[in-house]
């Protein structure tokens, strides 16, 4: 497939922690929001290009996942870092070369939102996919949905966390469907309600 | 328990079904397996108990009469990927009295002879073996040696293959190739993070990995210490000073953890191994039938653990998962293969597996098959590919 044909999928993904709100950690499967995470990657990274805000623990998922497949992945993928957490990143941004980092306001919200925006602002994206979380899933989901109001959503309901109080609350009756709260089969759900329809 | 077994009992229920759950329960007791990490589910409480998300086997008890109850559940069932048990009474009756949703599914021919098999069959799907219950447990040995050990013994009481890992590894050596075959075969790690554990262990490229693998990881975090955020795919718990006897966290030879704790561990171990055995299961099993279906094919779960697709005039093909390290495909398994073989004209038999999972050196295990078949291997990666062309 030619590198111009290439469907820009966001992820929003981050792992709800005991020691924060319990109305994320309380739902949270952790061993769905991995699954899925391993899923995506190995269903859209191989023809389309994957994006993602850099977080230490699912960058590194993803990375393994890409070096066992042993897929090219450089122009399949691209990570947005805002340089506010530096001194946190972890070594495997090394292994990628497409990241793109922005500029440390000084606040980790404003330099969080400054991150966000860039990263909205450089694809037109077909389609962006919300799995567990926190705060900062449903901060993503929003400005996402207003920055890129054409793309299809796809929230995972079943990882639980931000995704199951955005389904609840949030999502608009169109992007429903309730294999998205009861099945874990994510690489073939994945084919069929996001790789089959961009 | 958050997480738990499911045994589902469907159909024309009675006698026959509940001998079979009291004969169950009292193997579980020989087998010193908690009796809570199992849940019981009938068309009853269906709906509020049943979750896709943990293992699940299913007798469908048949009907004499043709009254065939439940359809829309096995359906249902059928759809998750769960292993279903058809259970019929009379010999060349199978088509009579099993429903036809489950016409391709091997039956069993009940006779009081059966009973053993029965439950060992649905046992065997939950990994009831000890050899199949890992539990790896990765310490620091100047910092953790006597909690390592308490918990090594309590799991290991509790029907756990336990595996400690005593090896002693410098300072920035790489991680022990030895260790990492034997883990990636377990379905639950626990760590023990102290504070100079990840530092000097583990990194998150090894967590990493360990979550590729689709490995459930325990991190009991020290009082001292606190979860690293490349480390968060786990279930963490932060320990503090009154979880350990005396209040004593930081003597590596003498800490110990209260039985309260212990006790809790354990059970926590078996509900994440629970959750964890779905998670493989389907990430293999049930893609792979979901993608199979996609593509109009008819194919079967079969309670045995692998799967068949018919090709019509009797022929099959044969799908065979590899989970854990393939000699774990056990000589049930291998004894009813070999009755497949006979009742059907086999076009061919696969290896399906995990290609992020698996180290190449376990598929060369499998050379026993070739003696008398001739058997390829598809990754599950090319699933959908394959499907779609074959």
């Amino acid at each position: 497939m030619a590198a111009t044909e290439l469907k820009n999928i966001f992820l929003s993904a981050s792992i709800p922690l005991p020691e924060r709100e319990h109305k994320y950690y309380n739902t949270s499967d952790v061993i769905a929001i991995r699954d899925s995470v391993i899923a995506l990657a190995m269903s859209v990274i191989p023809e389309h290009k994957l994006v993602w805000g850099g977080h230490p623990s699912i960058t590194p998922l993803i990375n393994y996942v890409c070096q066992k497949l042993g897929i090219n992945i450089q122009q399949h993928v691209a990570i947005y870092q805002s340089k506010f957490f530096e001194k946190f990143y972890p070594l495997d941004n090394n292994q990628f070369e497409n990241i793109f980092q922005t500029e440390n306001l000084g606040e980790r919200n404003q330099s969080l939102l400054l991150m966000r925006k860039t990263m909205f602002n450089s694809f037109q994206f077909n389609a962006g996919v919300f799995i567990g979380g926190m705060e900062g899933v449903e901060e993503e989901y929003n400005l996402f949905k207003e920055m890129q109001p054409n793309a299809m959503i796809i929230v995972l309901e079943s990882t639980g966390g931000a995704a199951k109080i955005i389904y609840d609350e949030l999502l608009p009756a169109e992007f429903k469907n309730e294999r998205l709260v009861k099945d874990y089969r994510y690489m073939s759900l994945f084919q069929k309600i996001l790789i089959d329809k961009i | 328990m958050k997480y738990k077994y499911q045994i589902i009992l469907l159909g024309s229920l009675g006698e026959l079904s509940e001998k079979i759950i009291s004969l169950f329960f009292e193997k579980v007791k020989e087998l010193k397996l908690p009796i809570n990490s199992f849940m019981i589910i009938y068309d009853k409480n269906f709906e509020s108990n049943y979750s896709g998300n943990q293992p699940s086997f299913v007798f469908y008890f048949g009907a004499k009469n043709g009254d065939f109850k439940n359809i829309d559940l096995i359906d249902r069932l059928v759809k998750d990927g769960a292993l279903i048990l058809p259970i019929f009474y009379t010999k060349d009756l199978f088509s009579s009295e099993i429903p036809k949703i489950l016409e391709n599914q091997n039956g069993l021919l009940y006779d009081v002879t059966k009973d053993d098999k029965i439950i060992n069959l649905a046992l065997e799907s939950f990994g009831k073996l000890r050899q199949t219950r890992k539990v790896f447990i990765s310490y620091r040995r100047d910092e953790s040696t006597s909690v390592a050990i308490q918990l090594y013994e309590a799991l290991e009481k509790n029907n756990f293959d336990v595996f400690l890992d005593t090896h002693s590894i410098k300072q920035g050596e790489p991680f022990q190739e030895e260790l990492w075959h034997r883990m990636a075969d377990c379905d639950v790690i626990v760590l023990l993070n102290t504070p100079e554990f990840l530092t000097s262990r583990w990194c998150k490229e090894e967590i990493a990995e360990a979550s590729a693998k689709k490995i459930g990881i325990i991190q009991l975090i020290w009082p001292n210490h606190k979860l690293d955020n490349t480390s968060e795919f786990c279930f963490p718990t932060q320990l503090e000073e009154s979880d350990f006897e005396e209040g004593n966290f930081n003597d590596k030879n003498k800490s110990k953890l209260k039985q309260s704790f212990v006790d809790e561990l354990v059970m926590k171990a078996e509900s994440i191994r629970a959750r964890n055995l779905a998670s493989r299961q389907d990430s293999l099993i049930t893609e792979f039938t979901n993608f199979a279906v996609m593509y109009g094919k008819k194919v079967n779960l079969q309670p045995e653990r692998f799967i068949t697709e018919e090709l019509g005039k009797n022929k099959r093909r044969i799908f065979i998962p590899i989970i854990g390290i393939p000699q774990s495909i056990d000589c049930n398994q291998h004894a009813e293969l070999k009755r497949e073989l006979h009742e059907f004209d086999i076009e061919s038999i696969y290896l399906i597996y995990d290609d992020v999972r698996i180290r190449a050196k376990w598929l060369n295990h499998l050379d026993w098959l070739n003696d008398y078949l001739e058997i390829k291997t598809l990754k599950k990666q090319n699933f959908n590919k394959w499907l779609q062309q074959n």
